[in-house]
Order: C-alpha cells, then sequence, then structure tokens
C-alpha cells in the first residue's frame, strides 16, 4: 500500500496525484460542518490502522480499514486518507511525498466503492447487513491490492504476476477486515444508525 | 454528540485492542555494513521484521547492477565486495516498497585486492606489518559483527508512541483549526 519512492514512473505519480485532487476536491465540497468530527476521527484510526502489523503470508501486511472508513465516511475518505498518509509519510517514513498522489488514490477509491456497493444494497435484515459489511471491507482491499498491482504494471514485468502476489498477500487483511467491519457496522447501528454517512437506514 | 463520543471511544478500543500485539509495520529498511571482504546487508520493515527472500541489487557509481542477490530467512544478505567505488544496495520486493543504502568507498577496505592470503606468506616466519593489519582486521570484523547488527536493529526500532500520538495530534489540531476559521466567517 504504501509505494515507496523512487518506484514509479512520473506518468503513474502524475496521474494518480490527479485523481486523487479529484476525489479531495469532491470530498471537501460535500463536506458539511457535521462532518468534519467524524472524518477527522477515521482520519486518525486509519493513520494507527497501518501500525497493526500481520506477519502472515508472503510479506508483511497491515491494517487499511479503507472498508470500514468508506462506508462511514463516502466520499470524505478522500481527504481523510491524504492527511493519514501524510502524516505517515512526514512521521513514520511509509511511502513517501511524491508517491501520496497514487497511495491515497489506491486506498481511498476502494472504499468509495464500499460505500457505494453498502448504499445500493437493499439491506433489510440483519443477515444482509452482516454479509454486505464483510463483503464491503474485504473488497475494498481486494480492490486496493489490484489497484497496487496496476500501478506497477508499468515499471514491472506482467500484471497477473503482480496482481496475484499482492492478492495472495493480502489475503489475511482481506478476511480481517471483512469481519471488523461487520463489527464496527454493528455497533454502530445499535448505537446510532445515522452515523453512517448517506448510507439507507431502513434497517 | 453522545453517540459520536461512544463511537470515538469505540474505535479507538478497537484500535488498542489490535495494536497490543506489538507497534510495526510498512516502512521497509536496509541497512548494510562491510566484513572483511564482504558486505552485509540487512533488510527488515520498520519494527525489526526481517523481509525474506527479497532480491537486493548492487550498483556502482554509474548506476550499473553489479550483482544480485536474495534475503535469506533472517533479511540478511552477503555479497563479495565488487569493486572499490562508492557502492548502492537497493531492495525491492516487487510490491512497491523500495529502499536503499549507500556504502561510501571510504567504508571499504583500502587494498582488499592485494588481500590474497597465498601472494601474502612472507618467506621467512616474521610476521610482517602487512600481515600482522591483516591479522588485526580480521579479529576486529569477528568481533565487531554482533555490534554492527545490533546497532542496524537499533537504527531501525520502527516509529515510537512520540509518532504516533504526535499524528492523531496534528489530525484534531487540523479539526481546531477548521473550526476557528469557521467561526471567524460567521
Amino acid at each position: 500500500m504504501h509505494i515507496s519512492e523512487g518506484v514509479l514512473s512520473a506518468p503513474v505519480l502524475i496521474g494518480g496525484a490527479a485523481l486523487t485532487a479529484a476525489g479531495v476536491t469532491v470530498g471537501l465540497k460535500k463536506m458539511k460542518d457535521q462532518d468534519i468530527p467524524r472524518t477527522a476521527l477515521i482520519s486518525a484510526a486509519l493513520f494507527v490502522a497501518s501500525l497493526i502489523h500481520l506477519p502472515l503470508g508472503p510479506t508483511s501486511v497491515h491494517l487499511i480499514l479503507n472498508g470500514t472508513a468508506g462506508i462511514i465516511l463516502g466520499w470524505q475518505i478522500f481527504p481523510a486518507i491524504l492527511i493519514s498518509l501524510f502524516l505517515q509519510s512526514i512521521l513514520f517514513q511509509f511511502g513517501g511525498i511524491t508517491t501520496l498522489g497514487i497511495n491515497t488514490f489506491n486506498i481511498a477509491f476502494p472504499g468509495i466503492a464500499a460505500y457505494y456497493l453498502f448504499s445500493f444494497a437493499k439491506i433489510n435484515s440483519n443477515f444482509r447487513l452482516g454479509i454486505f459489511s464483510f463483503i464491503s471491507g474485504g473488497f475494498s482491499v481486494f480492490l486496493t491490492s489490484i489497484l497496487v498491482a496496476f500501478s506497477l504494471v508499468f515499471t514491472e514485468q506482467s500484471f497477473l504476476e503482480i496482481a496475484k502476489l499482492s492478492v495472495a498477500s493480502h489475503l489475511p487483511v482481506i478476511i480481517i477486515e471483512g469481519i471488523i467491519t461487520v463489527f464496527v457496522v454493528f455497533s454502530i447501528k445499535k448505537i446510532n444508525i445515522n452515523i453512517l454517512g448517506g448510507v439507507k437506514q431502513n434497517v | 454528540m453522545f453517540n459520536k463520543l461512544s463511537l470515538s471511544i469505540f474505535l479507538f478500543l478497537a484500535v488498542l485492542l489490535f495494536s497490543t500485539s506489538a507497534v510495526l509495520a510498512h516502512g521497509v529498511h536496509l541497512d548494510a555494513y562491510v566484513e572483511g571482504d564482504k558486505i552485509i546487508a540487512e533488510a527488515s520493515f520498520s519494527g525489526g521484521a526481517a523481509i525474506k527472500n527479497s532480491e537486493i541489487n548492487i550498483y556502482d557509481e554509474h548506476g550499473h547492477l553489479l550483482n544480485t542477490s536474495q534475503t535469506d530467512e533472517n533479511g540478511i544478505a552477503e555479497f563479495k565486495i565488487p569493486v572499490l567505488e562508492d557502492l548502492r544496495l537497493v531492495l525491492n520486493d516487487n510490491l512497491g516498497h523500495q529502499a536503499q543504502y549507500i556504502i561510501e568507498r571510504s567504508k571499504l577496505p583500502a587494498e582488499f585486492q592485494s588481500s590474497d592470503p597465498e601472494s601474502k606468506r612472507g618467506a621467512a616466519n616474521v610476521v610482517s606489518e602487512e600481515q600482522l593489519r591483516k591479522i588485526v582486521r580480521e579479529e576486529l570484523n569477528k568481533k565487531l559483527a554482533p555490534i554492527n547488527h545490533n546497532l542496524v536493529k537499533l537504527a531501525n526500532s520502527g516509529p515510537g508512541m512520540t509518532e504516533i500520538i504526535g499524528g492523531i495530534g496534528y489530525i484534531f489540531g487540523l479539526m481546531g483549526l477548521y473550526f476557528y476559521f469557521k467561526k471567524r466567517e460567521n
């Protein structure tokens, strides 16, 4: 997820930065005053989440929580992730400033996908709520690993090879984040379903 | 407001619960030191977990690829010193993580090319100054190897509490700043 400096070529970096700029603009346009604390809170959670390290799979991977964040924040996930990645790059030396754009897009875009999946799914029972939470949480990590492979395709050899490696190393995270998302969504439901930004509230 | 507070408490508890295992993560580090006529490279994720079976390339100062080696179970790879100039070691795990380490010319042994043991054997039993230097150097290397290893580990202990709390502070600071300016607008 934290693609390092000096790995990617300039067109990929610029493309990623442009997409992120667009996403952040949409996120900020849609952001109302009452969304600010929620965005900041999730941003802080995302910032810490990548310190949680899972010694599983071929490489060492960490939690991303972009599915959970996407469901809660909607488009505000873009500014939230941008801020948390920026702070990670200057405080932890994860990733880097030049790769900030592409890294933000790789993480935030699947979050948006999870958000729409969750909003458009007809959720009318607890069972469906659980299933869709799991799928949204897991799917967004899957999509992130595909996007990482896609950003590397211009510098590495074959897409399929990298994608396989990338998905395989994220497999534990996909499952764990699916489960975490279920827990988070059910806890939010117990507290106040309105916290889920824009998601239909007919459960 | 109460609900948001509950959510925040829940999220932080969830995060804390998971972070108890170890605060480790995903920067990659490459460190290297010279031992005799070899370069020892150690690859690790920030926090110290070894990067296994990863490729490390060694380049000369003009960027030509000189040699490639794989890290072992402990994230360690060894190279023979190829040339006496500034050397650049690059680690790439094919998933977008890259780190590099530069070994300066001054860190390499002064005359390793002439250190062929056979050619150095003097005719007499008298130990020449040259041979003595070589013996001392070898012994020193042996003694210094574990210290080098520990130094590498120390330099790479991962982000600490200060950085983590600091980052969270920045985020909430930004939130406060936004509200401050918002309030002044009205």
